[in-house]
């Protein structure tokens, strides 16, 4: 008796049970040999096509609530810092997009090929699979948990740099201005004494000077008084002494007293006579 | 000779006054016009200087008979021009005092001067000044020389820095 044949064998009347069963044992392990081997060649590409639309969307749904978190924690930062903080993120973002690539492309790849090839896939391995994807993803979501608590960490890193730095110029600044202060402090003293000391210098030259003109004018007043003075007590002297030898004189002595007076002024002083006056 | 007895003739004046009074006299024996006979010196005297006759008339008298005579010759008269242009020549000096002085005193004034200034003929002016201190103040050739007794002592008391030594 015949067996029925599975309809994709349906007329091949030659093939008995015998040749099935040679066929199936031959055929089936040469097919699911040359499946695999197709799997695998297909395999990179496939994984990143997956990976690419994959991330992007991953991309800026975490770059977009990275950003919201960071305006609520961080909105009185300093830009500058936050441009830093934020290349940081960026380039984190990079490397795990291109890790979560790699990973998500092979497990893209696997679950399109088991689920394109369903109809020869058994249930395990359908199960086997959809836990890879899910292994895949739960692994993809710790990665981008790690990613965002990475961030985080650098955010407040760099925040943290951000504040030393900024304690670090406040402090120089702060320095600075001592410094220039104190200089500027010592320079005004400096210039304070030195125009102190000229201004003293001067009026010391000053009252030296009102001090010698007044010394100048006492000393000239004394002597003018001294000599007035001395004149009038010379005067009195003469007057007295003329009175004296006056009444003591008769015409005789007064006369030759006029005489000697004459003889000797003449002689004394060389007196010039003009013999045409 | 006229010179020489010129020369006396003048000394013999000394001062402005008596020189003055000679001109005064040689003017009127000049404007006579009979020197010779009918002069009378007397009269000439008289006429001039009233009674006060001056005393150094006797000595030009003495020194020209003619003019006794009343016999006043070309020659008299050069000699009296003579004396008259020493008058105008001399150099004047001029006293102020307080007293007369005497004839000596004037005649010893003009020969200190003459021993100072060679040979110059002076005529003394005196100016009484009974107001005047003790001393003279002399005008010579437009010096003045301060003899008074109050001007010497005051140079003798500077001089010797009396105030200073003493007081």
């Amino acid at each position: 008796m015949k067996e029925k044949l599975p309809v994709y064998l349906i007329g091949l009347d030659s093939f008995n049970i015998n040749t099935f069963l040679l066929f199936v044992c031959l055929i089936v392990p040469l097919i699911l040999i040359g499946y695999w081997l197709f799997y695998f060649s297909n395999e990179d590409s496939d994984e990143e096509n997956f990976e690419n639309d994959f991330l992007k969307n991953l991309e800026k749904d975490f770059v977009k609530d990275k950003k919201d978190k960071s305006k609520k924690k961080f909105n009185d930062e300093d830009n500058e810092i936050e441009k830093s903080a934020y290349g940081e993120a960026l380039k984190i973002l990079d490397r795990a997009r291109a890790d979560s690539l790699k990973i998500l492309g092979r497990a893209q790849m696997k679950a399109q090929g088991l689920l394109d090839n369903t109809y020869v896939i058994s249930k395990e391995n359908r199960k086997r699979l959809e836990d890879s994807v899910r292994d895949i993803y739960e692994k993809q979501s710790r990665v981008l948990d790690n990613l965002s608590e990475e961030l985080l960490d650098n955010y407040r890193l760099a925040i943290e740099e951000g504040k030393k730095e900024n304690i670090r110029t406040l402090y120089e600044v702060t320095e600075a201005m001592k410094k220039e202060a104190i200089q500027g402090v010592d320079e005004l003293k400096d210039v304070v004494k030195r125009e102190t000391m000229g201004a003293q210098d001067a009026l010391e030259e000053k009252i030296m000077s009102e001090y010698a003109k007044v010394d100048t004018e006492i000393k000239e007043y004394k002597k003018s008084k001294i000599e007035s003075l001395n004149k009038k007590i010379i005067e009195l002297l003469s007057n007295v002494y003329s009175e004296v030898i006056g009444q003591d004189l008769d015409q005789v002595r007064h006369e030759k007293l006029i005489l000697d007076l004459l003889d000797r002024e003449i002689k004394k002083s060389g007196l010039k006579i003009n013999k045409e006056n | 000779m006229s010179t020489s007895v010129a020369r006396d003739l003048f000394n013999n004046l000394q001062t402005k006054e008596r020189s003055n009074d000679f001109i005064r006299l040689f003017d009127y024996i000049e404007g006579l016009t009979h020197r010779v006979g009918g002069f009378s010196i007397e009269e000439a005297l008289k006429s001039v200087f009233g009674d006060n006759k001056p005393d150094w008339v006797y000595q030009f008298v003495k020194n020209i008979p003619s003019l006794e005579s009343g016999n006043i010759s070309d020659g008299d008269m050069n000699l009296l021009r003579e004396v008259r242009e020493m008058i105008e020549k001399s150099t004047v000096v001029k006293i102020e005092i307080n007293f007369s002085p005497s004839l000596e005193f004037v005649s010893n004034v003009i020969k200190i001067l003459r021993e100072n200034y060679g040979d110059m003929n002076f005529i003394i002016d005196i100016d009484v000044l009974e107001n005047l201190e003790s001393g003279a103040m002399f005008y010579i050739g437009g010096n003045v020389i301060d003899l008074t007794v109050r001007n010497k002592v005051t140079s003798y008391l500077i001089a010797q820095d009396v105030i200073n030594r003493f007081l």
